[in-house]
């Protein structure tokens, strides 16, 4: 616009070296489609500082284009701190990702854990002697709460991502129960009887 | 309105707070007698607090719903009122004339673009834009959405601000809102089902069916907290 050209020209100055999405726009400008019609896809379309941007030259074309320039770039420079703002939530996003995939492998950790001793401790009896916990589906029960909950986790964490906390839960459940499965072919001893 | 306490959010939709407290509490109590039917009596003493706990919680869900959803209508209005800003100054500058502003005007936001419509209907029918605007401008949730359209109404276009405060505000407080929580609801996810599981390993809980039903009182448990804790997170997006 600073150089003379109409809004039309404009888009078309601007668009013609952006990417297969913006390109559109340039071309239907240059195909003599009005500006409402050649930014439709940038007004209503996913991102929403850039709709909003367009949407106002689309009305500015009706009045003083230069004037449209002019107010807009106070506009676009909070358009600019909010896109700033989500960029850094991203990178958030990215590092919470991370905590949570570490929070679902101590989980698996966690609960294997548990799941493996549990029986054994449950069993023990100093006075009366209580027949072992039966540890098979006490394990399954333990792997079913601890795909749960890393799922959740996964969810809130990364959305659609969570089957990669529920792989890394299962995995290391996996793990520390063959690791710890030594130790529960130990047969608990009677405590009271020991002279 | 409840007693001589009144909720912005009830008045805002048009509520009638008694209806929705029916409704709360009727939501709740069948929440609790599902919860006590699923759990059957597996967590023994400790059941009937977890199903008061669920009732309440649930209660809180439903009466909550018309606070959550305004809150979300005003951040997605706060960020629409920066636009129209200026675009009224535009359209005032082009025009120099306030009916001719407001009916220029259009908003993506469906609550705003309601109001626009109203406004734009009352200016056709010889309603003069100030009074026109004061309707309409008080039915939406942001207050910089609202101020927007009653600065182009009655203000000239250098006094009109560009009025992105409310939406920062709105987001600030969202963001640390979801930062106090999440710590929340790691703990939840992290220890839930280990103490269940202790709970099991102790009682002897051995049998696949009360096994199953601990189970679904961590799926409770986890879908409450969720609920709870992701609701900034839904709005910031």
């Amino acid at each position: 616009m600073a150089n003379g050209r109409g809004v039309s020209g404009s888009l078309v100055a601007t668009f013609r070296r952006a990417g297969e999405g913006l390109g559109g726009v340039a071309r239907a400008s240059l195909l003599g489609y009005p500006p409402a019609e050649s930014l439709w896809d940038v007004v209503h379309g996913e991102g929403h500082e850039a709709g909003m941007l367009a949407s106002l030259v689309v009305n500015g074309a009706r009045g003083d284009a230069r004037l449209v320039g002019r107010k807009g770039e106070r506009l676009s420079l909070t358009l600019e701190g909010w896109i700033k703002a989500r960029e850094g939530r991203r990178m958030e996003q990215k590092v919470l990702r991370f905590r949570g995939l570490v929070v679902s492998g101590v989980l698996g950790a966690v609960l294997g854990m548990v799941s493996s001793v549990g029986p054994l401790v449950g069993g023990l009896n100093f006075t009366t002697p209580l027949p072992p916990v039966d540890p098979a589906y006490i394990e399954a029960a333990a792997a079913a709460m601890a795909c749960l909950s890393s799922g959740m986790l996964g969810i809130y964490m990364s959305g659609r991502g969570f089957l990669v906390n529920v792989g890394a839960t299962l995995a290391v459940f996996a793990l520390v129960t063959l690791a710890v499965s030594p130790l529960t072919s130990v047969t608990p001893q009677n405590l009271w009887g020991i002279k | 309105m409840i007693g001589v306490v009144r909720f912005a959010s009830f008045d805002h939709y048009g509520i009638v707070a008694w209806r929705l407290v029916a409704v709360g509490a009727a939501a709740g109590l069948v929440s609790a007698l599902l919860l006590q039917e699923a759990t059957g009596g597996v967590l023994g003493a400790g059941a009937p607090g977890l199903d008061l706990v669920v009732g309440l919680i649930v209660f809180y869900m439903v009466v909550s719903l018309p606070k959550r959803l305004l809150e979300a209508s005003s951040l997605s209005q706060s960020r629409e009122a920066s636009s129209i800003s200026v675009m009224a100054s535009v359209d005032f500058e082009a025009t120099h004339s306030r009916s001719r502003t407001l009916l220029m005007l259009k908003s993506a936001d469906p609550d705003i673009s309601q109001a626009l419509a109203r406004v734009k209907k009352a200016i056709l029918l010889g309603v003069p834009p100030s009074a026109a605007v004061n309707q309409s401008a008080d039915l939406l949730a942001s207050t910089s959405a609202a101020d927007a359209l009653r600065k182009a109404a009655t203000m000239s276009p250098e006094t009109m601000e560009e009025g992105g405060e409310e939406n920062r505000g709105i987001v600030n407080a969202l963001q640390l809102g979801e930062e106090s929580k999440l710590p929340l609801f790691m703990t939840v996810c992290f220890f839930a089902p280990i103490l269940l599981l202790l709970y099991a390993v102790f009682s002897r809980l051995e049998d696949p069916r009360s096994l199953l039903e601990l189970l679904g009182v961590q799926l409770v448990v986890l879908d409450l907290s969720f609920h709870f804790t992701s609701s900034e997170r839904r709005k910031l997006g």
